[in-house]
């Protein structure tokens, strides 16, 4: 369970980035083009199991 | 279990120029392929008939894209896409199910999306839009 479920402001500066997510939701701590980068740069930050996610600056007017 | 929605951001528009956030039904997820096993975040969506993961988680977990059986996308892909479709097993909330999901490079919403078959055919959900609060019950436990 995220700590923190607000991520307006946490993902906005990566927008079309692969981000990884601290568990607790509350940081990023990886972030590249991919989800391998991301998972990397979190692994050198001493997270390995991070939440992966396709960062955007829009996550609204979708209809499925 | 419970989980709370989470709030994303939006871009305003003609008919919604106040519009800056949403909130979203989206839950940490875990997808095992094999020996690999990475968290994702992923949007409860009912009215998706399958389970859909980005092409890259995919390539991220060693799946073999490509040799998946496929099938059309419509409605979250610009146009028609391809889906490519694996058995993976899907960990949320402590609970693990086995599932048969799909990984496409032509999804565009930014979240995985958790379908009818491969989500909804094992759990029993909730929403609650006022209080926030999404409830996952599971209907059978597979391991």
């Amino acid at each position: 369970m995220f700590k923190n479920n607000d991520f307006t402001k946490l993902l906005k500066p990566y927008h079309k980035k692969w981000v990884a997510i601290s568990p607790n939701g509350e940081k990023v701590v990886g972030s590249g083009k991919t989800p391998k980068e991301a998972l990397k740069q979190a692994k050198t930050e001493g997270f390995d199991e991070p939440i992966l996610t396709l960062a955007s600056n829009n996550y609204a007017y979708t209809i499925t | 279990m419970r989980f709370k929605y989470s709030k994303f951001p939006a871009t305003p528009s003609q008919a919604f120029p106040n519009l800056k956030e949403i909130w979203r039904p989206a839950i940490p997820i875990k997808i095992n392929y094999r020996k690999k096993a990475y968290g994702y975040l992923a949007l409860i969506d009912s009215g998706a008939d399958t389970c859909v993961f980005h092409g890259k988680i995919a390539k991220a977990l060693d799946v073999p894209i490509e040799k998946g059986k496929t099938a059309p996308l419509y409605g979250v892909t610009k146009g028609k896409g391809f889906v490519y479709y694996h058995n993976v097993v899907l960990e949320m909330g402590g609970w693990k199910v086995k599932s048969y999901v799909g990984f496409s490079y032509d999804l565009k919403y930014p979240l995985g999306i958790l379908g009818q078959t491969g989500f909804f055919e094992f759990f029993n959900i909730v929403f609650d839009f006022k209080k926030k609060i999404i409830d996952v019950r599971p209907k059978y436990i597979q391991q």
